[in-house]
């Protein structure tokens, strides 16, 4: 068998062997298909179980190994890939989750009477396709329904992304201990916001108790007494 | 050769029956969590747990009510046929779930009684919150201790760190001792170590949902006015403050053991607390339930018979 090909059946059977095989293939196949930020050839990727390759730009046979491997990454992408949607694709997507299912006519109608009919058609197909949304018929048009709640996509596209941030980096601590600090950060934010929302909804009770003429129940929070009181 | 052929038999119909139950359960238990939004949180939690272990109690009634008492009675001792090669697989299967789950349950239980010793190793009894007893835990060396957590399953108690103490203003102490003595009336830590028995695929998100619930359920539990609310609310935001977060030790259920970004619902649930979740759950007079228990009695009583000759059938069927 000849060297490219032997390196070509490495690289099948790598994913299929190694334990991360998604983030590996995930990798090769990104890089190849330019979804990545590709780097100069000629780079050394090294595989697992010692095995190497250069990447060479330019001969044929790399142009049949990248459409393979584009082919390869959709077929053990398993469809995770991430939906990818448009401004007018999620603005579709609320309308139906709004209203639960409708028609083409009902959409434009209702919350899109700026966008053409076409247009919206176009739009609810295309998001049929991508399996976000499913449809049956009413009488001689489509009644499509999300398929989805709001929470499960933006799970699904929140864990895709977070999928191709581990594996934009060959250090998987990395992009970790971003995530981590980052989070951190939004806790704290969070943390900070939901006390201010706390102290608005107590000055709030203790208006109305003054309204009513009523003295408040709980005085606001301050250290008053570390005893438990049982 | 007979008694291991009953035990084969048994542990079969067990394994079978546990399956089917526990598929069908993973497949359709959020259509029951959905059905159940308008009632209370705590009536969902209690469904949730149901749903969790109604797959081993009813394997085990079937077992225990049907299978072992058809093999007994219609099963001739004399004959001395083959084990069969289906209900021995099944039946080594089913041995080594129940193996599997006892040691899992064994090994949460030390695992917790560890931490906990560790935690407790230099704490100080504090005075009881509502006939629970509460200790007051202390910093040891190189061993975070939890905020709060309700520990222990024969004797559940709370424990409270000097940081959560010196933290929380009297009142928001008590609602978070509260909610925590409202885990232990409910007995979630015992539930705990039963979800350890009963393992299965695909139950993960049950069980998410249904220690969701809990948590909610003690919150409702805790508190009884706006006021009191917003001091739980408020107890929540800065115990999360307290850092590093460790995960909380199995068996107990600690006040804060997620990120505050999981914890942001809980403490919007709270902020937005109205007096609609003080309504009691309707009572149901026990006669009814008596009335029913007794009705399914007098029908397996007249249906008995049949029941065991077709339970047996079955069962050949399984040894063929």
């Amino acid at each position: 068998m000849s060297q490219p090909r032997l390196r070509l059946l490495g690289y099948l059977l790598d994913p299929l062997t190694v334990g991360d095989f998604r983030s590996q293939f995930f990798i090769a196949g990104s890089k190849l298909s330019g979804s990545l930020a590709y780097q100069d050839p000629p780079i050394n990727m090294d595989i697992p179980n010692g095995r190497t390759a250069v990447w060479r730009r330019g001969s044929g046979w790399d142009r049949i190994q990248l459409r393979l491997f584009w082919h390869m990454q959709r077929v053990f992408h398993f469809g995770g890939s991430s939906p990818q949607l448009g401004p007018l694709e999620e603005r579709l997507l609320e309308a139906l989750w709004e209203r639960g299912n409708a028609t083409v006519r009902d959409l434009v109608n209702g919350a899109c009477q700026d966008l053409a009919y076409t247009t919206v058609m176009t739009t609810l197909d295309r998001l049929f396709k991508k399996k976000l949304l499913s449809r049956e018929t009413d009488g001689r048009a489509f009644r499509y329904a999300p398929r989805f709640t709001r929470e499960e996509l933006h799970r699904q596209v929140a864990g895709e992304a977070f999928r191709q941030l581990m594996d934009a980096s060959s250090v998987s601590s990395l992009p970790l201990s971003y995530l981590v600090d980052v989070l951190t950060e939004r806790d704290e934010q969070l943390l900070n916001h939901l006390h201010q929302v706390v102290e608005a909804k107590r000055r709030e009770l203790r208006g109305s108790e003054s309204r009513r003429g009523e003295a408040p129940s709980k005085k606001p929070s301050q250290k008053q007494d570390t005893k438990i009181k049982i | 050769m007979f008694a291991a052929r009953g035990i084969a038999v048994s542990l079969s119909v067990f394994v079978i029956v546990y399956g089917i139950v526990s598929l069908a359960v993973s497949l359709c238990w959020r259509a029951g969590q959905r059905h159940s939004r308008p009632y209370p949180v705590r009536r969902i939690a209690d469904l949730l747990f149901a749903m969790r272990m109604f797959p081993l109690v009813t394997a085990a009634v079937i077992t225990a009510a049907f299978t072992v008492p058809s093999f007994l009675l219609l099963e001739p001792r004399a004959i001395d046929e083959p084990l069969g090669y289906v209900p021995l697989v099944l039946g080594i299967g089913g041995a080594l779930l129940g193996i599997l789950g006892i040691a899992n349950a064994g090994i949460a239980l030390r695992s917790a009684s560890r931490q906990i010793s560790r935690w407790t190793s230099a704490a100080q009894p504090a005075e009881s919150c509502g006939a629970v007893p509460v200790i007051r835990i202390s910093p040891v060396s190189a061993i975070t201790l939890p905020a709060m957590t309700a520990a222990g399953i024969l004797r559940p108690r709370v424990l409270l760190s000097g940081a959560a103490e010196s933290l929380l203003t009297a009142n928001e102490l008590q609602t978070a001792l509260n909610h925590e003595v409202a885990h232990v009336r409910r007995r979630d830590n015992l539930k705990r170590l039963l979800l350890r028995l009963v393992a299965f695929p695909g139950m993960k998100n049950l069980e998410g949902a249904w220690l969701e619930a809990t948590e909610m359920a003690a919150d409702d539990a805790a508190v009884s006015n706006a006021c009191e609310a917003l001091d739980l609310a408020e107890a929540l935001i800065k115990l999360s403050r307290l850092t590093p977060l460790e995960p909380s030790a199995v068996l107990t259920a600690a006040l804060i053991h997620s990120p505050a970004s999981v914890m942001n619902a809980r403490i919007e649930r709270l902020i937005a607390w109205s007096d609609e979740r003080l309504v009691s759950l309707p009572r149901f007079s026990p006669r009814y339930g008596l009335g029913a228990a007794l009705a399914t009695l007098a029908l397996f009583a007249m249906t008995y018979s049949q029941l065991l000759a077709g339970v047996h059938t079955a069962t050949e069927w399984l040894v063929r």
